[in-house]
């Protein structure tokens, strides 16, 4: 790098993009051999060296859907535990996050701090005491208790996220609201509420995706008739070996969904994942 | 007893006091749907007890286990009765009903047992099943006496809180291909029998291998051995098996004959018989077998040997299974299975490792849950079904009357290619008798004790640490968790 | 060992007690258009409650465990054992190796994103066109559940039929010894699975930052003679620290949280050189059900993480942003 003052024009010129075109190809390559994966058949999928080349099958997703044990109800957990959580997190988020961007209070950098810090904490922590409290409440095994569950690392972060979008609204549209004779809900409702839609979406989808992905609550707060698709991969790894050609094709279930959804955020995602520290 | 589990009710309440939530916590988890309260009995849920139209089935996710969820259909047919599966890896299975169980959810009704991460320690939260057997006249002495040993009965009672439901068993497999070929001129270099039998020894098996990586063409097979070296329980598993044939043990005043330990058991894997299966296994695995030997687990082993990488591997029976379906395995015809070697000890023999398991009744249930839970474990454990679950290539009979049927009498004799029933090829019958079985301890902390074993085992075959210096860390972290 | 568990009570649990003791009276009564508290406060108070019982809650919960010792089997007790379970802590090889393993793991990861992710962001500042393509690529990673990250380098990096065992082979490496089986290597490939996944986060924050360096701060150090490294080093690169402060601190705090991807592949081993310790307190709670010391080491974790997020806050963000 030191060198560069004296780098040949081609390699200033063409060396970032081949810096770049790196970096894309690791980047895709693994998400890629995972989609030729899905439909080899199993016998070219152990080859070695690996095979580009070999006729395809939608064996392992037809499997998935139609056959002896279906991956459908884990994908109907799946949606509605992670809906679930987004609204509760989006819906307690906006007005808490309102309430801290606009609240005047000494110590409230103590309060915005202990509101993150809850998400801070090692994920046993969590999950032994809820255990028992689930268990005591009738939750164990249920869509509401892993809505809950995932509520405890999701809602923090939409605080948080939704405070900064407030931040960005100037109170002088607010006050100028009031001035007309609207309450202080009303400024918030009719004024600044409008202006952070967009940032509420990001907020819920990145709340999605948190729910979607997650494995440990899942894994421990459900059981059958709840299991979300993360457990569902991770039972393809029976005693006998992993099932690779279904581990594929539920990979590429369980991602296609996530990576549409980032793309479409993409404007906000930057935002959402650093909780506004980081406007792009 | 009643003594236990008030005490137990008591820590679960003092949690949800501290949560600040008692109130509604102990009405609520005192009445909720389980109704666990009246699981202290014994007897079987009266005449009167309908039973329940659904229960939950917890399992490790294992091939009979799979098995049974194909065809369970039919006793929803016959009785009326749901039965949802949860089937999970063995360590999250383990989590789980652990959980259920000292929690006293009962969420989960029919549970399979794991002798040891289950039934060792959670034992007395299992339905004692004695009256059930007696009510319905169940056949408990048509299984094999040590499924019932092993699998059935724990912490020194006589009585039953599993019905034995599988029997997979550490053997030998090797390729009959490469001994055909080859075995005539390894015999002739080597000065003994070359191919596997039950009076192999150890130390022959790794000449054997040896011979095999140096004279046998790659496209043939690569390597002469493969083991489940993983750090991972198989690790355990196989060098149980070792250190018993080596006549060393892991417990003092344990020798793997019966599950039973004794009072205050001190480690012992620094005992000269423990160093020396210790250093033979290090160099079996670092310097004979397949390198890729410290990444598999047992899986790992099966897969290898399916895919023609490996000429012998002690292995869990039941992969025959794998072995026999020509849809992932190369060696349909080749594979053939016999005791495993033998060790250099005088004092016991041991040839096999025992893997069984149980189904049980979870206590926390409902009576009508338990009513019907009882009869999904009878149907399960039935001749009927295991001989069903025997054809699915899923699960092993463990009952006498099935091995005497025709049909699976033929087929112990068979080669793995021409067989209906793979499961029986492998000489389990042979490897269950007293003389040559090994078998772990039903100890309550074997979970975490046999993680000191793999971990530390895997240490040594991955050379961070000597094989005398790894023996003195397993007893050290004996002596930790004891 | 006082101090340890005092900690967690300042950093968590005291500013909560002040505010959220008094509110609840309040709530009902309130109107929105009569508003006896403020009326910011009334919109927070649903959110700091339901964080108050389902962190506060597990955290008292926990501290009472840690001093407990819990057994299930065979018979069932729960016993005071006062700072029993920090004094075993301390003395308890396998959490010092836990702590070693995830200082590895979070500071080699840090290094080769933090690298990594600057050198891109600042290639990508560079280039003209492309950059939204070339973003929607690199951000598919992020978004991927980490048990299937998990699972697919396990497939790539599987001995006997791995793609990556493959290329790797090709150069005339590990062709003997398995990528994932390797104490060597097994920690290096866990890395290289956390980097490929969470680079991408760095480049945009760095890019991000990038973009709002004025371009007159260039043009000045372009008459001083400063151009290509010297510029980076001298203009870019302190005005990317706050970036890469947050970078940095995220990406260790969430390192130190999540371990299903080792969870998933190694389990913690070879040779426990992969247990990390969030790993190693899941095992002793929920795999051998030692709920005291786990509770014990969980809160020890639990102190350092907060401290963590502290420094985070207080030195990068401005004290919370806080406008105060």
């Amino acid at each position: 790098m030191s060198k560069e003052r004296t780098l040949p024009k081609p390699i200033r010129r063409y060396g970032p993009l081949a810096v770049l075109g790196l970096f894309a190809i690791w980047t895709l390559l693994p998400i890629g051999w995972m989609f030729l994966s899905s439909l080899k058949i199993r016998k070219s999928m152990f080859e070695f060296p690996p095979t580009i080349f070999f006729d395809p099958t939608l064996r392992y997703y037809q499997e998935m859907f139609v056959g002896a044990n279906p991956v459908t109800p884990f994908l109907v957990n799946s949606v509605v535990v992670a809906l679930g959580t987004a609204i509760l997190s989006v819906g307690l988020g906006t007005i808490g996050g309102y309430g801290l961007s606009r609240l005047d209070l000494r110590g409230k950098k103590h309060l915005a701090f202990w509101i993150i810090s809850t998400r801070m904490a090692p994920i046993v922590v969590v999950v032994i005491p809820l255990f028992y409290i689930y268990n005591n409440l009738n939750l164990l095994n249920t869509h509401a208790g892993l809505i809950i569950a995932h509520t405890t690392f999701n809602l923090p972060f939409a605080v948080w996220l939704m405070r900064s979008f407030f931040d960005e609204v100037p109170i002088a549209l607010e006050e100028a609201a009031r001035i007309d004779g609207a309450t202080k809900w009303e400024a918030f409702r009719r004024v600044s509420l409008p202006l952070v839609l967009p940032g509420m979406g990001a907020t819920a989808i990145i709340a999605i995706v948190f729910s979607w992905n997650d494995f440990i609550f899942a894994l421990i707060f459900t059981s059958n008739q709840t299991q979300t698709m993360p457990v569902a991969a991770a039972q393809l790894i029976t005693q006998t070996g992993t099932l690779w050609g279904r581990v594929m094709a539920t990979g590429v279930v369980i991602l296609l969904p996530m990576v549409t959804f980032g793309v479409i955020v993409k404007k906000y995602l930057v935002s959402g994942l650093t909780m506004g520290a980081v406007k792009q | 007893m009643s003594d236990h589990r008030l005490r137990r009710r008591e820590f679960i309440q003092s949690t949800g006091l501290t949560a600040g939530i008692a109130a509604t916590a102990g009405c609520i988890g005192g009445g909720g749907g389980s109704g666990g309260g009246g699981g202290s009995t014994s007897q079987p849920p009266g005449e009167n007890v309908e039973a329940a139209s659904k229960i939950q089935f917890i399992s490790e996710s294992t091939p009979p286990s799979q098995a049974l969820r194909s065809i369970v259909g039919r006793f929803t047919e016959r009785t009326g009765i749901e039965v949802e599966f949860t089937l999970t890896p063995l360590l999250n299975y383990t989590e789980k009903l652990s959980s259920d169980l000292t929690s006293q959810a009962g969420n989960y009704d029919a549970v399979y047992v794991d002798p040891y991460n289950i039934g060792a320690p959670y034992y007395p939260d299992l339905e004692p099943l004695d009256g059930y057997i007696k009510q319905n006249d169940y056949d408990m002495d048509d299984h094999i006496d040590i499924h019932i040993s092993a699998c059935s009965q724990y912490g020194g009672e006589n009585t039953s809180r599993a019905l034995p439901y599988d029997c997979p068993t550490i053997l030998l497999a090797y390729r009959g291909d490469v001994f055909d070929e080859y075995g005539e001129q390894a015999s002739s270099d080597l000065g003994f029998q070359a191919e596997p039998s039950p009076d192999m020894t150890w130390s022959q098996y790794a000449e054997i291998a040896r011979w095999i990586n140096e004279n046998v063409p790659d496209d043939v097979v690569p390597y002469g051995t493969g083991h489940m070296a993983k750090q991972h329980q198989s690790l355990a598993n196989e060098f149980e098996m070792l250190q018993w044939a080596f006549g060393g043990t892991q417990l003092e005043g344990f020798d793997g004959k019966s599950p039973q330990i004794p009072e205050d058991p001190a480690p012992q894997f620094t005992s000269d018989a423990s160093v020396e299966a210790a250093k033979f296994y290090t160099t079996l695995v670092d310097e004979i077998a397949h390198p890729a030997s410290t990444t598999w687990d047992w899986s790992g082993v099966a897969q290898a040997f399916a895919n023609g990488k490996i000429a012998m591997a002690p292995e869990w029976h039941e992969f025959n299974g794998l072995f026999s379906d020509p849809e992932s395995s190369q060696v349909v015809d080749a594979v053939r299975w016999t005791l495993a070697p033998s060790g250099p000890a005088k004092n016991r023999n041991v040839q096999a490792h025992y893997g069984g398991s149980g189904i049980g009744i979870n206590k926390y249930a409902s009576d009508a849950k338990r009513k019907a839970a009882w009869q999904f474990i009878e149907w399960t454990t039935s001749p009927d079904i295991q001989f069903e679950l025997l054809k699915a290539a899923g699960g092993t009979p463990t009952r006498r009357s099935v091995y005497e049927r025709d049909p699976v009498a033929q087929a112990i004799d068979q080669p793995t290619a021409e067989s209906e029933f793979p499961n029986v090829v492998p000489p389990v019958l042979e490897g269950w008798k007293d003389e040559n079985i090994g078998q772990r301890p039903h100890h309550a902390d074997w979970l975490q004790l046999e993680q000191v074993i793999y971990t530390e085992g895997s240490k040594m075959v991955n050379v961070n640490k000597s094989p005398q210096g790894a023996m003195e860390s397993i007893n050290n972290g004996f002596s930790n968790v004891l | 060992m006082a101090e340890q568990q005092s900690v967690p009570t300042t950093a968590a649990g005291i500013p909560s007690d002040a505010y959220v003791g008094k509110e609840p009276d309040d709530q009902g009564k309130a109107r929105l258009e009569s508003l006896p508290i403020s009326f910011e406060m009334l919109l927070l108070a649903p959110s700091i409650l339901t964080l108050a019982v389902l962190s506060i809650v597990p955290l008292a919960v926990m501290l009472w465990l840690s001093v407990m010792e819990v057994n299930f089997t065979p018979v069932n007790e729960q016993i005071f054992v006062g700072a029993e379970n920090y004094v075993e802590m301390v003395n308890d090889g396998g959490v010092w190796n836990a702590w070693q393993t995830t200082v590895v793991y979070v500071g080699g990861s840090l290094v080769l994103q933090l690298g990594l992710g600057v050198l891109v962001a600042v290639m990508l500042h560079r280039v003209i066109k492309g950059e939204n393509v070339f973003t929607s690529i690199v951000i598919m990673p992020m978004m991927i559940a980490p048990v299937v990250v998990g699972l697919l380098w396990q497939f790539l990096l599987d001995p006997s039929f791995g793609l990556y065992t493959y290329l790797v082979n090709q150069l005339g490496l590990f062709t003997n010894r398995p990528i994932l089986g390797d104490p060597d290597s097994a920690m290096t490939a866990l890395i290289l699975m956390d980097t490929w996944q969470w680079t991408p986060l760095i480049v945009l924050i760095v890019l991000a930052r990038l973009k709002g360096i004025p371009e007159h701060l260039y043009e000045a150090a372009r008459v001083d003679g400063a151009t290509g490294f010297t510029q980076f080093r001298y203009v870019t690169l302190p005005l990317l620290k706050p970036a890469i402060a947050i970078a940095l601190l995220l990406r260790s705090m969430d390192l130190m949280r999540y371990f299903a991807k080792v969870f998933i592949t190694t389990g913690g081993g070879p040779s426990n050189t992969t247990k990390i310790i969030g790993l190693y307190v899941y095992e002793q709670s929920l795999r051998f059900f030692n709920l005291g010391y786990g509770a014990a080491v969980g809160l020890f974790m639990l102190v350092v993480t907060v401290l963590m997020g502290l420094v985070f806050v207080e030195t990068i963000m401005g004290g919370a942003g806080d406008d105060e």
